[in-house]
């Protein structure tokens, strides 16, 4: 019974940090730590996709549990906060309720809202345009298509279709926005535009991750991940090669 | 005043990854001091990649420190740190002369985008790899009754 409560605080906890997006190490490792805290034995084995606990109890019986995650996102905070209460119950040990209570928390926690991370993203794209070397105007453009092409872009993951179609979108409306934007005002410079708007579309953590998971070992997540990046990196790209050759025909 | 931008630019992306309160900030200084050493180096050496790995690692020593200090996991810090240092012009002139049909010239700025974002991944392992051998982060494991 205990360690049917344990492992379903154990799953719950490994559940949150890869959807969130953590490495694999330090999932398999939390995983580890809770069920250590409570002097349970435990091996974990996590994939990209999936999780998989075996407890064994003091008779020597295992206990085998295995969940699939199917959507991730990113969410660097919820890493953060289930990785503290590991090392928390480490320390004291709480009761399972409580641990509960908390994981239900961190899981139903308040994300940034859209019009905060809308306006987060315009403003990178403002902050990257100038970095290029983009002028002023280049960069409040970049802002404009920034906060445009997210939008578009959060339209398609409300709809949860195949994720690597968000990454063309937001691709290929920062291009026919960008080569609009210099036909019109031809005193823009078209490529600082949109390398300064695309920059925020970037898997940053998939190539991060792939990074560590390396470093620890856990090859197979780490040729998934660096795959997962080259391939968003190119739909990203064919997005506004796209857009490119669409404006040099109507030339 | 770029290394500024690189700081607002981190701490914005920082924003759509879901980092909260004063992670914030120390997420956008670990861009700010990326681009600082990024810059630095590059107007001493005029080697571009050598002048990101320099960045890279910085950005991953930074992290490091920052990881242990607030009691966070270093890629809170490294994952908005490294956006600055991206190669992305380099890239986007690859797709360009894709479009444009000149095939030859895009597989020179893919080889120049592909040193870039090989230079990060070195930087960060790096500065990982010397960080784990040092202080060992696998946990101790609990002695068991």
């Amino acid at each position: 019974m205990r360690s049917a409560e344990l492992m379903k605080i154990a799953l719950k906890a490994g559940e949150i940090m890869l959807r969130s997006g953590a490495e694999i190490y330090r999932v398999e490792e939390t995983i580890v730590r809770i069920c250590e805290s409570y002097r349970v034995r435990c091996e974990s084995f996590v994939l990209p996709t999936g999780i998989f606990i075996s407890l064994v109890d003091d008779e020597g019986g295992t206990n085998t549990a295995f969940m699939r995650i199917r959507d991730r996102k990113v969410d660097l905070s919820g890493i953060d906060r289930v990785n503290s209460l590991s090392r928390r119950i480490r320390k004291s040990c709480p009761d399972f309720d409580t641990v509960r209570k908390e994981l239900e928390q961190i899981e139903n926690a308040e994300k940034h809202s859209f019009p905060v991370r809308l306006s987060a993203t315009g403003l990178g794209s403002f902050a990257f345009t100038l970095l290029f070397q983009g002028s002023i105007y280049d960069s409040l453009v970049a802002l404009v298509i920034g906060c445009v092409s997210y939008s578009a872009r959060e339209v398609l993951t409300g709809k949860s279709l195949f994720s690597f179609l968000e990454n063309l979108l937001a691709g290929l409306v920062t291009g026919l926005l960008s080569t609009a934007a210099v036909g019109l005002f031809p005193v823009l410079d078209g490529y600082k535009i949109i390398v300064g708007s695309i920059i925020m579309y970037l898997p940053g953590v998939s190539i991060t991750n792939s990074i560590k998971d390396a470093l620890y070992g856990d090859l197979v997540a780490s040729m998934a991940r660096l795959g997962e990046a080259i391939l968003l990196v190119t739909v990203l790209s064919a997005g506004v090669g796209i857009a490119l050759l669409i404006s040099a025909y109507r030339r | 005043m770029n290394a500024l931008l690189a700081f607002i630019g981190s701490f914005a992306t920082s924003l759509t990854f879901n980092i909260k309160g004063h992670k914030l900030v120390f997420a956008g200084f670990s861009g700010l001091i990326g681009y600082f050493v990024y810059s630095v180096v590059f107007h001493i050496t005029g080697h571009s990649n050598f002048a990101i790995l320099i960045g890279a690692t910085a950005v991953g020593l930074y992290s490091e420190t920052a990881a242990r200090v607030l009691k966070s996991p270093a890629t809170v810090f490294s994952i908005p740190g490294i956006l600055p240092l991206v190669p992305g012009i380099a890239a986007y002139e690859m797709i360009r002369f894709l479009v444009g049909s000149e095939p030859v010239s895009a597989v020179g700025k893919l080889t120049e985008t592909l040193g870039g974002a090989g230079a990060i991944a070195f930087g960060i392992m790096l500065v990982t790899a010397v960080f784990r051998s040092v202080t060992g982060t696998r946990s101790k494991k609990p002695e068991r009754e």
